[in-house]
């Protein structure tokens, strides 16, 4: 399959609070030289911790963050972009970020949060935008009658199908899904992966960010391990987690809590 | 208490601004007399019945200076707080998303305007551009403008962080659309606050002003002006400094008033309990428990029975019933809104008002005798809590930022000491033996931190947040309970950080023999760590039972839904398959949570459930045993519970079984 978007060598690094006695303190490295494939048609994932620098790759392919080395989507490519970067690039790359309630603007209803790209992006009068609207939020699982309300009004998991029908306006090619189940519940979380993996197109490509390896086992094609900002691990998901290869990602697999442990049938408490 | 008498003061003030704007507006129609001229004969007469509050000395009519007098006040006060809004906040806004070096130099400029006071600087552009109301307070809204554009400034920093700036950059929201349609909108309530303080300031100032004969130009009337005329005749008619005054104090003070009313509704409880500190509600009495009565008493360490937990309207908990065997983990189940929190608050003598509890008993039997919780008083249930160590979820945000870890523990291992000799009946192992500062080296030992004397003397910022769980659990080992309560302590953690973490619950739990009562979204670490799990469904324990029991073979087809979508690590795409729906269309939506809606008849999952029957909505179920099970008690509340057949969990051959990162335990 063809690739869609790809980084060589991606460095991120973030200066560092100045303290005294180290006028010139040196840099902290978030992304160390990562180069990871995303094909179209997969749903590739990257994985790790907290600090491995999973959500800072992706904020530098969202082009929010400054990078070292290259990065394409699309055949653009993203490094040579002005940081307030163009409207046909944005078109081209949106994301689904954890926290709904904070990536919603708490003030706004869900005809302007949905509306927003399509009066960015395209020229729809009011009346067909409001139309196309609706077509996404049906799209997602919502109806018309979700319209007026603002995000702090919504349950969790509705709160972030609206984000995902925000993004998926403009029918982009990369879709990044920054920890995009982790604040839900596990059966609102299942339903919102399924309404995921049934939006996926053989062109389109979707990069999810997480830290559950069980999720993207289920959920994504490929996945690339992140630790200390360096990929350490990357393949087939159902290779990876089936038969791990580097240590720390059979840390990873061996910490995925059980639904039944070993033995605990019998184990009674005295 | 606090709401009447500060609606009182606050509908006064509101009538008092009310009454000047009316003036403002339509003063000229209202005055008995013309404000600017009189007749000389009429001077410094005082308030009678022709001239209520007198005359001033060239016989004008003082109740008609001050109607005139308001509307200057007011437009003064408009003018002021307009320049100070436009100006300021653009500037503000604009420097607070731009950042860098504009930031930088355009701040500079305006600390260094802000060092003048804005009536000297008032007087100054005066002196420049000609006296004059307009030009005044054009130069005081300007003057205004520089701590205004500071607070838009620091407003705007603090929201260009929020994450749906980012995501309104992603969907390619220019800068001026960043600003306008997204950030102005969050900051304008500090703002509008800021406005009134403004507006009230350039009233004092404009009669400041025109005291001194800056603003407003004779004959027209002013407050400020009037005082000064008042002045020059004080010996002779001291009552005409009163109106003015009187009118200027009343005005900036109910303004004032009413913006700090607005301060306090957009706060709400906040204000009024600044430390978020709320004594806890105590546990009334329901009727007796129902069923079966204290029959394995003995190795009972916790009953609670008949619990019902209110939110005003919301019932939270209804009717939980729960036991703890010493060493035993059990688990309460649930999604976001089940009550499971409730209930676990409820246990820990926690709860905070608005909640209202009631329970049929609450009992936790100790080696030194029975302690109950319900119909305690506040010195009952502060006994209680020493019996019942409690760890939250967010560690950091349950340590105090400021002292060290070891202080922080070591005033509990006092707190507990004096307990305890206070109660006069020494504890087992945890006797005044030692000093504080071992006991608090080994309680940090005994949590699995390395080199737990260097650990003390760091602050909760300078560890991690699985280190700082470490500490939360020493936190809670300090009292040596009877009962943990865990409330979700692992939902923050990495990962492999909560594997370590659930591992040190499970050996401190053999070794020390409490009781752990396991507040969880996920069902994995329940699994991990449990050995009893009650499930919980919008406020009600839907099925309850051993944890391998329930997960292997779920009774209530909520559990089993549950259990299929936990994602295991196992080939295939089991949590992408469509639930089982038993000929019904799989809604897409989950369907809301909906709080406090129906407190009536029928299953609370039924309009979740692919098996409801026409009972399910006439009915609520009740807990019964589950018939079939040898392996104790079962239960479940369903009306089907009995002729379904629910998928449970899948074993899934652990594909790295050994334990990795031993060594850290």
């Amino acid at each position: 399959m063809t690739i869609l978007a790809s980084t060589t060598d991606l460095t991120v690094t973030f200066p560092r609070r100045r303290s005294l006695g180290d006028w010139r303190p040196d840099p902290f490295v978030a992304v160390d030289r990562a180069s990871v494939e995303i094909r179209a048609g997969e749903i590739t994932a990257l994985v790790g911790e907290s600090g491995s620098g999973k959500s800072t790759l992706a904020r530098a392919l969202l082009r929010l963050v400054d990078f070292t080395g290259t990065a394409t989507v699309d055949g653009i490519d993203v490094g040579s972009l002005p940081r307030q970067a163009p409207l046909d690039y944005r078109r081209r790359v949106q994301a689904v970020f954890q926290e709904p309630i904070q990536a919603l603007n708490p003030r706004h209803e869900v005809r302007d949060l949905i509306g927003e790209p399509l009066r960015i992006h395209t020229d729809l009068s009011g009346a067909a935008r409001e139309r196309r609207v609706v077509e996404l939020l049906e799209s997602v699982g919502l109806s018309a009658d979700h319209l007026a309300r603002t995000s702090r009004e919504l349950s969790g998991g509705q709160r972030q199908r609206v984000a995902i029908a925000r993004a998926v306006a403009v029918e982009p090619s990369l879709l990044i899904l920054d920890e995009a189940l982790s604040a839900l519940d596990v059966t609102t979380a299942a339903s919102v992966a399924r309404l995921l993996r049934g939006m996926l197109r053989p062109e389109t490509a979707m990069l999810f960010i997480g830290h559950d390896l069980a999720v993207v086992r289920q959920l994504c094609d490929r996945v690339c391990v992140m630790r200390a900002g360096q990929v350490v691990e990357s393949g087939l998901a159902d290779e990876v987690c089936g038969a791990p290869q580097h240590e720390y990602t059979k840390l990873l697999i061996g910490s995925i809590p059980r639904l039944v442990r070993d033995g605990a049938a019998q184990r009674r408490t005295a | 208490m606090r709401a009447p008498r500060g609606s009182l003061v606050t509908w006064a003030a509101a009538t008092v601004v009310g009454v000047v704007g009316v003036l403002a507006v339509f003063g000229p129609l209202l005055t008995p007399y013309d404000p600017d001229n009189g007749e000389l004969i009429d001077a410094l007469q005082n308030p009678s019945g022709g001239h209520w509050l007198g005359t001033d000395y060239l016989g004008r009519d003082v109740l008609s200076r001050i109607i005139a007098g308001s509307r200057v006040a007011a437009v003064a006060g408009l003018e002021a707080t307009a320049v100070a809004l436009v100006v300021g906040v653009s500037i503000g806004m604009i420097v607070g998303l731009a950042g860098g070096w504009t930031d930088r130099i355009v701040m500079r400029l305006i600390d260094g305007i802000s060092a003048i006071p804005a009536l000297v600087l008032a007087i100054a552009i005066i002196a420049a551009l000609g006296s004059g109301l307009t030009r005044s307070m054009f130069a005081v809204g300007l003057a205004f403008a520089m701590s205004m554009a500071r607070l838009a400034r620091g407003l705007t920093l603090s929201e260009r962080e929020r994450l749906y700036v980012d995501g309104a950059r992603v969907v390619g929201a220019a800068r001026s659309r960043l600003l306008w349609h997204h950030i102005a909108p969050n900051v304008a309530g500090p703002i509008a606050v800021q406005a009134t303080l403004v507006f009230a300031s350039a009233i004092t100032i404009e009669a400041g002003l025109s005291f001194l004969g800056l603003g407003v130009q004779p004959p027209a009337a002013s407050w400020g002006s009037m005082l000064a005329s008042a002045q020059r005749t004080i010996r002779h008619a001291p009552f005409q400094a009163i109106p003015p005054g009187v009118a200027v104090v009343a005005t900036v003070l109910s303004i004032n008033i009413l913006g700090d009313a607005v301060v306090r509704r957009r706060r709400g409880d906040a204000y009024d309990h600044p430390t978020g500190y709320l004594e806890p509600t105590t546990i009334g009495p329901a009727g007796p428990a129902s069923g079966d009565d204290a029959g394995a008493g003995g190795r009972r360490l916790l009953r609670a029975a008949g619990i019902d937990v209110h939110y005003g309207a919301n019932h939270a908990v209804r009717g939980a019933d729960l036991d703890i065997a010493p060493g035993e983990v059990v688990a309460l189940v649930g999604e976001s809104g089940s009550g499971k929190t409730s209930l676990a608050m409820a246990l820990a003598g926690l709860l905070t008002p608005p909640a209202v509890a009631t329970a049929s008993e609450i009992r936790l039997s100790t080696p030194d005798g029975h302690h109950d919780l319900v119909g305690a008083g506040s010195d009952g249930q502060r006994a209680w809590r020493t019996h019942v160590g409690v760890v939250f979820q967010e560690p950091s945000a349950s340590l105090n930022p400021l002292q060290t870890v070891g202080r922080q523990l070591g005033d509990v291992i006092r707190a507990q000491r004096r307990a305890n000799s206070s109660s006069a009946e020494p504890t087992g192992s945890l006797g005044p033996a030692g000093s504080v500062d071992e006991q608090v080296v080994v309680l940090l030992g005994d949590v699995g931190l390395p080199r737990p004397a260097e650990v003390a003397k760091l602050r909760p910022g300078q560890i991690s947040g699985g280190m700082a769980q470490r500490v939360m659990i020493a936190l809670a080992l300090a009292k040596d309970p009877d009962l943990l309560v865990a409330d979700e302590p692992t939902t923050a953690l990495d990962v492999t950080v909560q594997a370590e973490i659930i591992r040190l619950l499970r050996r401190l739990c053999e070794e020390r023999h409490f009781g752990v009562l396991l507040v969880t979204h996920d069902l994995g670490v329940a699994g991990e760590l449990a050995d009893h799990c009650l499930v919980m469904f919008r406020g009600q324990v839907i099925e309850s039972g051993p944890i391998a029991s329930v997960s292997l073979a779920p009774t209530h087809p909520y559990t089993s839904a549950l259990v299929s979508a936990v994602p295991q690590n196992e080939p295939g795409r089991p949590i992408l398959e469509p639930p089982s729906t038993e000929g019904r269309v799989e809604t897409a939506v989950d369907v809301e949570i909906e709080t406090g809606v129906e407190d009536g008849e029928g299953c609370a999952y039924r309009s979740r459930c692919p098996f409801a029957v026409e009972r399910c909505a006439t009915e609520t179920p009740v807990a019964t045993a589950v018939i079939g099970r040898s392996e104790g008690e079962r239960t479940v509340a369903c009306h089907r519970a009995e002729e379904l057949e629910l998928p449970g969990a899948r074993v899934v051959a652990g594909v790295l079984a050994a334990p990795v990162a031993k060594e850290r335990l």
